[in-house]
């Protein structure tokens, strides 16, 4: 396997590890094997235009990858709480936030206190995830993007080739919109 | 073209159109990538065995060692300047930069072929010749220097000092009030957490709470060796908690996506008493934070108390962070 089949491997295990596990830090994984890719190496040119293909595939997969794991809802603002308040017991005592659920004698009371702690936890999560993806969906898109114009563009085939793997890849219509735009022939309307 | 007929003699050979699709094929299986003048001329060498046509495209005779530009006395010939990716401290050329930080390095002229020459992190595209590329600073501190070096031979470096995160502070939340029953010496607010130093920008940086149990003295004696967070068993820490890049601010630092529900908690009237004089005292959680990059190595901050204090005059004190927060038992009922 050439040194650039390695690294596409890279990043199609990179993209499956974040499809299972949802670790933000495949998704860096798989752009810096990416932008390691050189396509124009080969001297055979149907080898080059093959991997100039596997590369390109590999960047749009990088990209909906990232478009399906961002939640559109996200509010940035509403933080997650580092503990949460128990209610009081019958004694009048308060714990301080974070205590034990097994110290409220209450069933009702302990049962939605632990159901806050968790929900808490789930939500502290899923705020982590959104808030390290924003900076990542900026840096695939910018990296597809170039490779896009730097590899694709001016040739009217070879932006139809491009065309026709976006709206074959991307899903997101604002998405496909914004890396159709980047190929301008007018000659090259993909079939 | 040069005047060169002979293949080991010439250092700039070039394949003649059309090319041998034979001598290609073989080529290519005796050289798969050519990333390096060594492999190109691997490459070349095993074309020209193989019957393909070249000729000599140098102007004289060189090698890689024997440059065009030359490097005079050694002096680098080229610059490599850094811009952060951070916009937040807004000094972008700044070459102090935090574990985690990304900038963008370009050489002038270029392109070069780039290195770390010395200290760690990792540079992308890392391989090829490139006028940018990107070094993000893993969780090492110390000196790091990268090279490019031009297909002249020259060379020239820039030495980027990478910082670990050294201490946190706590604030309280702007916008928001105290937490306290009126009577009752109680005390509670919102916390804000932030990581120093602040001339860098911990955006890659995630920290989370070990947690700790409960030091309780006097009318708090009843809370002595509660969690302070009840973290699931056997890593008993609390998830990590992001930093956003553009919540850094120059006067706090770095800002940690988190808000802390900090509060003393009440151990009732049958502790304390019901009226001044209360009975007296205090606890403590001893708070250790940790912060990694990415998925990488824990790493201890330095313990930190979360202290309580209920005073015989109905005074309530709450400290985290260097920040204290008090109220008066008669202080009206309200909440954060």
């Amino acid at each position: 396997m050439s040194d650039n089949q390695v690294l596409l491997q890279t990043a199609r295990d990179a993209e499956t590890a974040f499809a299972a596990r949802r670790d933000p830090d495949q998704l860096t994984r798989a752009v810096e094997a990416l932008e390691n890719v050189q396509w124009r190496e080969p001297l055979h040119l149907p080898e080059r235009g093959r991997l100039r293909r596997e590369t390109l595939d590999a960047w749009l997969h990088l990209v909906r990858l990232v478009d399906d794991a961002l939640d559109p809802d996200f509010d940035p603002g509403r933080l997650p709480e580092l503990a949460v308040q128990p209610p009081p017991t019958r004694d009048g005592i308060v714990y301080p936030p974070g205590a034990d659920p097994a110290l409220i004698e209450d069933p009702d009371s302990r049962d939605r206190y632990a159901r806050e702690l968790a929900d808490n936890r789930a939500y502290a999560e899923h705020y982590r995830l959104q808030s390290r993806l924003r900076p990542l969906e900026e840096r695939v898109v910018d990296a597809c993007s170039a490779f896009i114009k730097d590899s694709y563009r001016g040739n009217p085939a070879d932006e139809r080739e491009a065309k026709a793997a976006i709206q074959a890849v991307i899903k997101s219509p604002r998405r496909r919109a914004a890396l159709l735009s980047l190929l301008a022939s007018p000659s090259s309307t993909a079939p | 073209m040069g005047s060169h007929t002979d293949a080991t003699v010439c250092r700039n050979r070039r394949a003649t159109e059309p090319l041998d699709r034979s001598a290609v094929a073989t080529a290519n299986a005796a050289q798969p990538s050519c990333s390096s003048y060594a492999e190109r001329k691997r490459w070349m060498d095993a074309y020209i065995a193989a019957g393909g046509g070249w000729e000599c495209a140098c102007p004289a005779e060189r090698t890689p060692s024997d440059p065009a530009e030359p490097c005079h006395g050694g002096t680098p010939t080229c610059t490599v300047t850094s811009e952060t990716v951070a916009t937040k401290p807004t000094n972008r050329a700044r070459t102090r930069i935090g574990v985690g930080e990304e900038v963008t390095l370009t050489v002038n002229p270029g392109p070069a072929t780039w290195s770390i020459s010395s200290g760690t992190g990792r540079l992308s595209p890392s391989a090829g010749q490139r006028n940018s590329v990107r070094y993000t600073a893993d969780d090492t501190a110390g000196n790091v220097t990268i090279t490019a070096t031009a297909a002249s031979g020259c060379s020239c470096s820039l030495t980027l000092e990478v910082i670990a995160p050294g201490s946190w502070t706590m604030k309280r939340e702007a916008g928001t009030g105290l937490k306290h029953t009126h009577g009752r010496p109680n005390c509670g607010w919102y916390g804000t957490m932030f990581v120093h130093p602040n001339d860098v920008n911990f955006y890659n940086v995630e920290v989370r709470e070990v947690d700790s149990q409960c030091v309780a003295h006097g009318s708090y004696t009843g809370f002595a060796n509660l969690w302070h967070g009840s973290y699931p068993p056997p890593d008993r820490v609390s998830g990590w908690l992001t930093i956003t890049m553009a919540n850094h601010t120059d006067t706090d630092g770095s800002k940690v996506n988190s808000r802390d529900n900090i509060y003393t908690g009440d151990p009732g009237a049958a502790a304390t008493g019901a009226a001044p004089p209360f009975t007296a005292g205090d606890h403590h959680f001893p708070i250790t934070f940790q912060w990694h990059v990415g998925s990488g190595t824990a790493h201890n901050f330095t313990a930190v108390r979360q202290e309580a204090e209920i005073f015989t005059t109905g005074r309530c004190e709450s400290r985290k962070g260097g920040n204290t927060e008090d109220t008066q038992h008669s202080d009206p009922t309200s909440t954060r």
